[in-house]
């Protein structure tokens, strides 16, 4: 009999079974959905509402990391604040170091090695959330997903959570209507957004929530964070070239993007 | 004697301090050694402090190495040797205050007469001021006693002024050469502000001595021709100032010789470098050299 | 006499019209005694980029590992070229990190940006970032330095006018410095290519 102090153990078919379970928690959380548009990328997530006494407007479902980054999930909310807090520490030394925010790919890789080691260490579990992160590369969007396994990809379009199966076919039927398919397997689920606007892409994303997640899609239930280039001087970009900003809408602007579906 | 000390020394208050009509009187400071030379004719200023002594040494600097307001001129390459033809005097011409060079066309020789030849290292103005002196007092003496004193006189001379100064500061570091009347042979004495005097055949003084004495001891002999001689005095210069970062600019040479001293033209330490080492032009053998300029203007 | 100027030291960084020079001596000494005439000062990062050490030497090279190390997992990592003002913030904090025992160091980055646009950037041994329009320098001959430089630089000069400009002022800036010398490197860094130039100097 050997004692084993780590909590992520192999099965027997090679699996990790701890990763597996936290991908359960993942796919039981509400529904978020990222495009990623030719200048812009847009996240949202569909808040559950399982008791209409919750005030929604407590929870950060969309958070803010650094100007340039912006992160969703689905999953457990205290694990995603955990990870949220590192995120941000994470930016912010990296401000320190270089004098400026990370590209999104150096945050993702970073957050994802986090993720990887409380697969491994000991005296930890895995964290039970997917994350969706909105950031730049190079001028350019990027769309990121980091799994609990440490797992991360980049997508032009997804959805994770309750319904992502379904909710990512119709991100596929909605970029069918676009252009044509490509035959790789993995740019199935791709959406073509070269063309849309960040209007377009909030449409979709509403549409899709609606379509796809259980209840009523209101101003109430919705959170959508939005990435894009500020123009110089104005709001907070003193710079007198665009910068990159990540912007959590409002109420009475996703009101506004609800009515244009109505 | 011992009442001037005193005062230089400045455990008496006030009894010294500097007014005009002081400075202009004559004191009898100086020379007073007991040999029958004249006594000189001036008197220094002091700091009106109670230990002006101590107060010139923490504001005036002549070696560079503690941290004065003043920094006097220093750091030198000089030498001198004597051969069978008479002595070669040999120096650089730096004269750096701090690391700044402050001149590159320094003269630290000093003509003490048509047959005495002083050097100069350490401290510029001491060096400069009590080799002239020394310069008065020699000519009294030819005057009085219608023939030139000795080198060995003459440096001795020196040696008892500087001496009267102990502990107050003084840099100097010298060579007193020349050639005595009815000798067959040159002189060459080292004197120094701790009151040190030696005779040899081959000194060389000041920060870069060390390199130059290097080369000196690796090609000196007695029966040089003159050529040869000053080809080594120069080469010594040359690699003293190589190494040496507080000497450079010029090599000036002197030979002494039976019926006085003749001067040489000024070389260039920049020109030499390229003169003995062609090949180098600043870049490494092994380097790969994409191009080497001379920008117009700088004299290489 | 102050440790910065043990090894004796001299660096120069110049802006032109899309183009920058850096350029050092080349002495190493133990104060007045020389010890190597080819000791380079200035590194390269990337093709476009410099980074100029004068100081005491040990830190010289521990600071050149340093970097290199730095900017090598920057690579790595980012799989992007470092800029400019990149580089001087992560040097600066690197010295920071030793702000109670510093590095006796004050570098000088030199280089284009991603748009070609020239960059220079200074600091002190600390860390303070300091920038200038026209040029930056550093070492023992630094007081030398500023004088040729207020007198020789003008805006907009091209790569070989300010290579000229440069060269002039660091040979000149080192001749009337004990502590450095012995010869001079430049880099000209353009859009297109950075050339290398040894300056023959006197050597004494």
């Amino acid at each position: 009999m050997s004692y084993n102090f780590s909590l992520t153990t192999f099965l027997k078919k090679g699996e990790l079974g701890q990763i597996g379970n936290a991908l359960a928690a993942v796919r039981k959380g509400h529904t978020s959905v990222g495009i990623r548009g030719k200048n812009t990328v847009v996240i949202a997530t569909k808040i559950s509402d399982e008791s209409a006494l919750v005030d929604n407007d407590s929870l950060e479902h969309v958070a803010i990391i650094c100007d340039n980054i912006g992160m969703v999930y689905s999953g457990l909310s205290p694990d995603f604040r955990v990870l949220v807090a590192k995120a941000r520490k994470i930016a912010q030394e990296y401000k320190l170091d270089m004098g400026e925010y990370p590209p999104a790919t150096i945050l993702v890789k970073k957050i994802a090695s986090v993720c990887q080691e409380f697969t491994q260490m000991g005296g930890v579990r895995p964290f039970g959330v997917s994350i969706l992160i909105a950031g730049f590369d190079d001028g350019k969007p990027s769309l990121y997903q980091v799994d609990p396994s440490g797992l991360y990809f980049r997508w032009k379009a997804t959805a994770i959570g309750k319904h992502y199966e379904k909710t990512k076919e119709f991100l596929e039927r909605r970029q069918d209507a676009l252009i044509p398919k490509y035959p790789s397997r993995v740019v199935k689920t791709i959406i073509h957004t070269e063309e849309t606007t960040e209007a377009d892409d909030i449409g979709t994303i509403i549409s899709a929530l609606k379509e796809c997640s259980d209840g009523e899609v209101t101003e109430n239930s919705l959170s959508i964070g939005v990435l894009n280039f500020s123009p110089p001087n104005q709001n907070f970009n003193t710079s007198t070239v665009p910068v990159p900003s990540f912007k959590r809408l409002s109420k009475s602007e996703i009101r506004e993007h609800l009515a244009l579906l109505a | 004697m011992n009442d001037f000390k005193q005062q230089f020394l400045g455990d008496t208050l006030t009894k010294t301090l500097f007014s005009e009509t002081e400075a202009s009187a004559t004191t009898n400071g100086l020379g007073s050694t007991g040999s029958g030379f004249e006594t000189t004719a001036h008197k220094f200023a002091l700091a009106p402090l109670q230990k002006p002594v101590e107060f010139a040494k923490t504001h005036i600097d002549n070696t560079s190495e503690t941290q004065a307001r003043i920094q006097a001129a220093h750091g030198t390459t000089t030498l001198a040797f004597k051969f069978q033809h008479g002595v070669i005097v040999c120096t650089d011409s730096r004269a750096t205050m701090g690391n700044v060079i402050a001149s590159q066309t320094v003269k630290k020789v000093i003509e003490i007469n048509e047959f005495l030849l002083g050097t100069m290292a350490g401290g510029a103005a001491d060096c400069s001021f009590w080799e002239r002196e020394l310069g008065r007092q020699c000519k009294l003496y030819a005057l009085r006693n219608k023939k030139r004193i000795t080198v060995a006189g003459a440096s001795k001379i020196l040696r008892n002024m500087v001496l009267n100064y102990k502990g107050m500061g003084l840099s100097m570091g010298t060579m007193i050469c020349g050639w005595d009347e009815d000798t067959t042979d040159p002189a060459l004495f080292y004197v120094d502000s701790d009151g040190q005097r030696l005779e040899n055949h081959l000194f060389s003084v000041g920060s870069g001595s060390t390199f130059a004495y290097s080369v000196l001891d690796a090609g000196y002999h007695y029966n040089m021709e003159v050529e040869e001689a000053k080809e080594l005095a120069r080469r010594a210069i040359y690699h003293a100032t190589y190494r040496d970062a507080f000497s450079g600019g010029y090599v000036r040479m002197y030979h002494i010789k039976q019926d006085g001293w003749v001067a040489f033209d000024l070389q260039d330490v920049g020109e030499l470098d390229i003169h003995y080492y062609p090949e180098r032009k600043g870049v490494p053998d092994n380097q790969v050299q994409e191009e080497i300029i001379r920008p117009a203007g700088v004299s290489v | 006499m102050s440790i910065t100027q043990y090894n004796g030291s001299a660096i120069v960084a110049m802006t032109g019209k899309n183009c920058v020079v850096i350029g050092c001596d080349k002495r190493l000494g133990q104060q007045a005694l020389t010890v190597d005439m080819n000791f380079e000062k200035v590194f390269r990062v990337k093709d476009k980029l410099y980074v100029g050490l004068p100081g005491l030497a040990t830190d010289v090279q521990t600071l050149h590992d340093r970097i290199r190390y730095r900017v090598n997992m920057y690579d790595l990592e980012e799989e992007r070229a470092i800029q400019p003002d990149n580089l001087a913030h992560m040097i600066s904090n690197m010295l920071y990190q030793k702000r109670f025992g510093p590095y006796f160091c004050e570098p000088i980055i030199a280089g284009l940006t991603e748009k070609d646009e020239p960059y220079i950037m200074g600091m002190d041994l600390i860390g303070c970032l300091s920038s200038a329009p026209d040029f930056i320098v550093g070492g023992t001959a630094s007081d030398n330095l500023y004088g040729m430089c207020e007198a020789l630089w003008e805006p907009d000069l091209g790569p070989d006018d300010l290579f000229r400009s440069a060269s002039q002022a660091l040979l000149n800036a080192v001749d009337r410095d004990a502590m450095s010398g012995w010869g001079a490197v430049v880099h000209v860094i353009t859009p297109e290519k950075t050339e290398t130039y040894h300056l023959q100097g006197r050597q004494d």
